[in-house]
This record gives structure tokens, C-alpha cells and sequence, in this order.
């Protein structure tokens, strides 16, 4: 089986001259088309040509390039961090509401959970210590129906 | 890894060359470098994860030259008088001759086309892959390769040409 760089003929594809002359070919491609590139006097030339532009673009960007740096640009490192700040300290804000909202629902939730059951309790005993009295006192006796006949209900209701 | 704020101070100095050469106005460089960076510290919580950050901010600067080009084009281009006339080269003393060069190539670069000139200036000046350069600019890797191809080769006739004329330029 034929290697790669024994393919390499006569002609060069430009785009492989292109991404010789920017360093972007893998170690044994660049050998081959240096090898290649020996032989071959005129692509040599324009390789070297453009070689030779990114070289001098590189040096215009620093000819080309200002002193100092606009006061506005300069600060930018102070802005980003106010706002890094500003939106740490709202992102903390924000936390710390989200918790206080969860705690005071799960504490809202247990105290008329209790409620519910002091309330349930303490009509259930009502029921119960009135219970002798059903037959001499009829009002206390319906009293005490109507609140069993409630009590049921909701204990219906809380395991639905 | 979430960038640093830092990382983008480091970044200024790449916008404002890559700026100035593709502009050629240094007030209007450092407006888009300048707009580029509001850009960006608006955006920063979420520029701060992306994995590139610098073909990100050239990827925005990208974006704000279009803008400003096509707006440019509807209200037309102010040149500043200083650009206009070139003072500094009527007076260039003989002994600035490297510097010829440079200027040979600044005026090649101007006669290319934005597109093309981008893209010689991503990868020529910033050593961006074609790659990155294709995901900077919007285009496929072949549409950029073959800008490349044809700005490198009218630098290059530009240059030869200018070096021919220069006998001339001389003699008047």
C-alpha cells in the first residue's frame, strides 16, 4: 500500500501550499511537501512570497498598532468587575429568597398540620368524655353526632 | 473552566490590530473593538463558559463590522480629512524605504475586498485555522479557502506591481 507522502507528484494541490505556509499540515505531510516543494523552483517561490506576506502583515499590525489604550477600553476590566459583582450579589439575593419562600412554606405546612390535628384531638375527646351524658342531655348528644359524623369525614377526606 | 476576567483584557490588544487593518480608520477600529467588548461584558456570565474565547470575541467583532458595513453602505462612508489626503506620504524621507514594503501591502489590502480581506487577516495575522476562520466569518472552509487563495495572489500582483511602478513613482 502506497503512503501518503509517496503520493505527492509533480502538481501540488494550492490549498495543501496554503496550509504549509500556515503551519497547518501534520508533521509528515509538512516533510512531504517540503520534499516536494525542493524540486519544485517556482511553487517554492510563491510559497516563500506568501510565507513573506503573513510575515509583513504581522509586522504592519505592529507598526499600525496605537500607544495607549482609550481610557473607556482600558476600564473594561472595572466594569465586568462591577458586574460580576452586581450579579453575584443579585444571584445571592436571589438564593437566599428561594430559601426563605421554601422554609416558610414547609413551616406553614407543619403548623396546620398541627393545628389540624390538635383540632381533631380535641373534638374526638370532647366526643368521648360527653359520651355519658348522650341519653340525659339530647343538645349535647346531636352536638356530639354532628361533630363524630364531621370528625369522619375528614379523616375520609385525608386518606383520599 | 469559565473564563477569567482577565482573559479578556488579553484579548484587547489582538481585536484592535486584527481591527485596524481591516478598517483602515483607527477611530472606527477602536469603535468596534469598543462595541465589541460592551457586547460582550453584557453577555459575560455566558461568554464566560464558552471553550474559545477569543474566536468567540472575533466571531462577535465579525458580526458588528457586517453590521456596521451594511449600515455604512446605506448612509454612505465618511472619510476623516487626514485619511483622504495622504500628507505623511508626500513627505516620506528617503531613508523610511523598508517601510515601502508595508505600505505596498496596506494599499493591497485595501483593494481587496472585505471579505477576502478578513479572511487573510484572521489567518495571515491572528493564526486562526481555516477552520476557525470558517466558523468566524459564517462561511463553509472552502468558500474561505478560495478567498484566501485569491487575496494572497492579488497581495502578491499587487506588491510586484507596486514594486515595478516604483521606479516610476521615483523618477516624477
Amino acid at each position: 500500500m502506497k503512503r501518503w507522502a509517496d503520493n505527492v507528484t509533480a502538481i501540488l494541490p494550492e490549498r495543501l501550499l496554503h496550509a504549509y505556509v500556515d503551519v497547518l499540515l501534520p508533521a509528515a505531510k509538512r516533510r512531504a511537501v517540503h520534499r516536494a516543494l525542493m524540486r519544485q523552483p517556482e511553487l517554492r517561490e510563491t510559497v516563500e512570497v506568501w510565507r513573506k506576506q503573513n510575515a509583513d502583515l504581522r509586522r504592519l499590525a505592529l507598526m499600525e498598532t496605537p500607544g495607549p489604550m482609550p481610557v473607556a477600553m482600558a476600564g473594561v476590566t472595572h466594569r465586568l468587575e462591577t458586574r460580576l459583582y452586581r450579579f453575584a450579589t443579585l444571584e445571592g439575593l436571589r438564593i437566599a429568597a428561594v430559601i426563605a419562600l421554601l422554609l416558610s412554606g414547609v413551616a406553614g405546612t407543619a403548623l396546620l398540620a398541627q393545628a389540624q390535628q390538635h383540632s381533631d384531638q380535641f373534638r374526638s375527646d370532647c366526643c368521648r368524655g360527653q359520651s355519658g351524658n348522650h341519653q340525659t342531655d339530647p343538645h349535647k348528644a346531636s352536638a356530639c353526632r354532628i361533630s363524630r359524623a364531621e370528625t369522619e369525614s375528614r379523616i375520609r377526606r385525608r386518606n383520599c | 473552566m469559565p473564563h477569567h476576567k482577565g482573559d479578556l483584557e488579553k484579548e484587547i490588544d489582538g481585536l484592535r490590530r486584527y481591527a485596524r487593518l481591516l478598517m483602515r480608520n483607527s477611530t472606527e477600529a477602536d469603535d468596534l473593538v469598543q462595541d465589541c467588548l460592551v457586547r460582550a461584558l453584557e453577555k459575560w456570565p455566558a461568554i464566560a463558559q464558552v471553550t474559545n474565547l477569543r474566536r468567540y470575541l472575533f466571531s462577535m467583532l465579525h458580526n458588528l463590522f457586517i453590521d456596521g458595513t451594511r449600515k455604512s453602505q446605506r448612509r454612505g462612508t465618511v472619510v476623516p480629512i487626514e485619511n483622504a489626503v495622504n500628507v505623511a506620504s508626500l513627505i516620506q524621507p528617503e531613508a523610511q524605504t523598508p517601510n515601502l514594503e508595508l505600505r505596498d501591502l496596506q494599499n493591497g489590502l485595501a483593494n481587496l475586498s472585505d471579505a477576502q480581506r478578513e479572511v487573510v487577516l484572521l489567518i495571515g495575522l491572528s493564526g486562526f485555522t481555516y477552520d476557525e476562520a470558517a466558523e468566524i466569518t459564517g462561511n463553509p472552509v472552502g468558500t474561505v479557502m478560495s478567498r484566501l487563495s485569491r487575496a494572497r495572489h492579488a497581495l502578491r500582483e499587487h506588491v510586484n506591481g507596486a514594486v515595478i511602478e516604483a521606479p516610476e513613482r521615483r523618477a516624477r
